[in-house]
């Protein structure tokens, strides 16, 4: 009885969900975008997000208006679900038309996009115990490595020698930023006060490095280096939506 | 001849007689420790050269720490047949009776530079009960390092005395390059209505710093007689102060050179329910001590919920101590929102340490209604109108989303940051690793026999060994010939490639090589006596007379195993 009961409110929190779903779905569709984000707002905060929800999450904000919360959602879907077509088309039209910067993908990100990242680490993982264990294994016994050994092991090696590209696309993909802030400078130096060397618009793209004084080093698309605020700049690898501008210190 | 001579001695000396007198006279002229002092400078110059008006004395006389002196006045005339101008100066006696002396200092007129030799006068005893009950100012400053840009704040404290009372205050100023000074107001102060004189410094240059700060004072005689008697009370304080630079570990990022002790006063918006796109002032309203003209105004990120545009204050700074900071707002979401943070670093220079401070947000009710879709779509703006009109429409467009479709939430971050899967593949490692270096023990060891029971052997004879030695301390001659029997046979066992415990004296002797009559007969009265009982009885009576020779054996022995 008690299963039964419980089969039942599972059954009916997920036809609520669904229901949330379809109803902010609909308010997209009618052109309530702001009323979408919160209901989907509300949904990530309950269940988590999915490559899905964050790049139709991108689209509701692209029509607000905010391109920096925009390219996160997108950026952050390609992250989940490298083939993601709503958020591969928002991306695009964000670079063509609407005068966001992006950079280029290199050779490796473009064979990372193949699989997920952590499909990447996996293969990687399973192919060099793959090579270590057909190795060792038959030390561990006290014998010579037979046929069957040997086949295992050029296996592996072959395995983790595509993967390994796939893991460094990955770990670069993973290493960028979106600038949250419109017209925000690119420093020459870590410092409030620092130089502007250039201006950075908000939902930009950048290459990030390593992090001083508040600042991160960052290269733009154009392959311009210079120090963003931290504040300013969100990395694309993290947590569920973008962080409120708000709550920034 | 003789007449151009005396023309050529004539010209020769007129610079001379064209020369600038100094004379000067102090009222009074011995004057009383501490006592006041009126002293006057008369400067006669020749009928044809004048001097003119004097200018920037008081700049320009020494400032010494124990006679405070300062210009009051000139007088011009004519005495002798030039023009003299007598300059006035009030000072102040030294505390100790004696010698003294006002160095050279030279006075600047309209026409040229005077040199005032150096003054030399007397300072009387002072009488048996003599009061002479005079004002006395005071210099309050905090008693710490001060920190480049810092605005700090000091005062002049002048308490009455006996005879006369400080009526007023003029002229403070402090000479020292580190420093920044502003005067600032005088006012009576508690209930003795002692008067306080304000003042800001501002050190702009880290070390240390020559402070001189100088004044006068009005002293009032307590005689009731007219103010036009009021006197002059020239004073001078003289301090080093050592100036840090605000401290780089800690510092925060947003720091915009703010050095005091602030709190957030106020946060107001100038209209509380604007609609979607109407701007609204926002003014967060700083107040402390410190530096709150120096500060830059506070970086206000733009929200999601607002456009921030920061604006310049008409009235920065509306009352002494306060900052006010203004910036534009635009909402870009309706409904109930907060306006976006103000927060504010400091250095506060008692604690020595960075504060954080935030201004509470105010809640606005923003109506209207969002808008359907903000056109991002970037046009060129140099384009000719005919182009614009004539563009196609962008071939990209955003897709319908699908988002039920995603069942199964996902992570951002990857699995390759996880420190559970590094933790468990360096496991795995560590594990795999122990056990390769056990299979390559056994696999040595099963190499190679003879070394291992070599090494074992070596063990048996060293630990052989020390039961001997043990043994022979203690007398026991049981226990002495046991271990020495043990050892001989645990050494002589991997030479022969036999059983330890099958071996005889005669084995041993032979593996060992020992041909010596004593050390044989040592080695058999060992075996006779350990293993006698086992064969009909101990035929020997104990081998501690041969602890010597059985001792080097079991050595020797166990050197031969190392080989």
């Amino acid at each position: 009885m008690r299963l039964i009961l419980l089969i039942a409110l599972a059954l009916a929190a997920e036809s609520a969900a669904e229901g949330r779903h379809e109803a902010a779905r609909k308010a997209y569709l009618d052109g309530d975008s702001a009323g979408a984000l919160t209901l989907w707002g509300e949904l990530a905060a309950e269940e988590g997000v999915s490559a899905e929800l964050l790049a139709a999450a991108g689209n509701a904000e692209w029509r607000l208006g905010r391109k920096g919360r925009a390219m996160v959602c997108w950026e952050r879907a390609l992250l989940l679900d490298p083939g993601n077509a709503v958020a591969k088309a928002g991306l695009r039209h964000a670079s063509s038309v609407g005068g966001v910067e992006r950079p280029s993908e290199r050779w490796h990100e473009s064979y990372a996009g193949w699989l997920e990242s952590d499909t990447w680490t996996l293969a990687a993982l399973a192919s060099a115990w793959t090579v270590l264990l057909a190795w060792a294994w038959p030390r561990l016994r006290g014998r010579r490595m037979g046929d069957a050994h040997h086949r295992a092991a050029l296996v592996g090696a072959t395995l983790l020698a595509l993967s390994g590209p796939g893991l460094w696309g990955s770990w670069s993909a993973h290493r960028r930023a979106v600038n949250r802030i419109p017209d925000e400078p690119l420093k020459l130096t870590p410092t409030q006060l620092g130089e502007p060397v250039a201006t950075v618009g908000e939902g930009d793209v950048v290459r990030t490095g390593r992090r001083l004084n508040g600042h991160v080093l960052v290269s733009l698309a154009g392959g311009q280096a210079g120090w963003l605020r931290e504040a300013a700049a969100e990395p694309v690898a993290a947590e569920g939506l973008p962080r409120p501008l708000d709550g920034a210190p | 001849m003789p007449a151009r001579i005396a023309l050529l001695l004539l010209a020769a000396l007129a610079p001379l007689a064209a020369q600038d007198s100094v004379r000067h006279r102090m009222i009074p002229e011995e004057p009383a420790p501490g006592q006041p002092f009126r002293l006057e400078l008369s400067v006669t110059s020749p009928e044809d050269d004048p001097l003119g008006p004097a200018i920037r004395v008081g700049a320009e006389l020494p400032l010494m720490d124990d006679i405070p002196m300062r210009f009051s006045g000139q007088r011009m005339g004519s005495f002798g047949g030039g023009g003299t101008s007598t300059l006035m100066v009030s000072a102040v006696a030294p505390g100790t009776p004696g010698d003294h002396r006002i160095p050279a200092f030279a006075i600047s007129f309209a026409t040229r530079k005077v040199p005032i030799p150096a003054i030399a006068f007397r300072v009387r005893e002072a009488l048996p009960g003599e009061n002479l009950g005079l004002a006395r100012a005071q210099l309050e400053l905090p008693d710490r390092p001060l920190y480049l840009g810092e605005t700090v704040a000091g005062r002049i404290r002048f308490t009455h005395g006996e005879k006369e009372r400080v009526a007023g205050v003029f002229g403070i100023e402090a000479r020292g390059e580190g420093v920044s000074f502003r005067s600032g107001i005088s006012r009576m102060d508690g209930a003795d209505g002692e008067m306080v004189a304000e003042f800001e410094l501002t050190p702009i240059r880290a070390g240390e710093v020559d402070l001189r700060i100088s004044g006068i004072s009005l002293a009032d005689p307590r005689s009731g007689r007219l103010a036009a008697e009021m006197r002059d009370r020239p004073f001078v304080f003289s301090r080093k102060v050592r100036v840090s630079r605000v401290p780089e570990a800690g510092r925060p990022a947003d720091w915009g050179g703010a050095v005091g002790s602030y709190v957030a006063a106020s946060l107001t918006v100038s209209n509380a329910s604007p609609m979607i796109g109407e701007t609204i002032r926002m003014t967060a309203t700083l107040a402390g001590e410190g530096n709150v003209d120096r500060i830059l105004p506070p970086e206000v990120p733009h929200g999601d919920a607002w456009d921030v545009l920061p604006t310049r204050e008409r009235r920065p700074f509306r009352a002494p101590g306060e900052r006010a900071f203004t910036y534009n707002l635009t909402p870009r979401l309706p409904g109930a929102l907060r306006t976006p943070p103000v927060r504010l670093s400091f250095f506060d220079p008692e604690t020595r340490s960075y504060r954080r401070l935030e201004f509470t947000p105010v809640e606005v009710q923003v109506s209207g209604q969002a808008p359907r879709q903000v056109d991002l779509v970037t046009v060129d703006p140099a384009a000719p109108a005919t182009e614009i009109a004539a563009a196609p429409t962008p071939p990209s467009k955003l897709a319908d989303p699908e988002p039920t479709a995603g069942s199964a939430r996902e992570r951002v971050a990857p699995l390759a940051s996880s420190r559970g899967l590094a933790g468990a593949n360096l496991a795995g490692l560590l594990a795999l690793g122990a056990g390769l270096a056990v299979a390559a023990r056994r696999e040595w060891v099963a190499r190679n026999p003879g070394r291992v029971a070599r090494a074992r052997a070596r063990r048996e004879v060293a630990r052989a060994l020390s039961r001997l030695r043990r043994a022979e301390r203690a007398a026991d001659a049981e226990t002495h010939a046991r271990a020495a029997v043990g050892g001989l046979r645990a050494g002589a066992a991997p030479l022969l490639a036999g059983q330890a415990e099958a071996l005889t004296a005669e084995d041993v002797l032979r593996a060992a090589g020992w041909t010596e009559a004593a050390r044989a007969e040592a080695v058999r009265s060992a075996f006779r006596c350990a293993d006698g009982s086992r064969f009909g009885g101990r035929a020997a009576p104990g081998t501690l007379i041969h602890h010597a020779a059985l001792a080097q054996g079991l050595a020797e022995l166990r050197r031969r195993l190392c080989d």
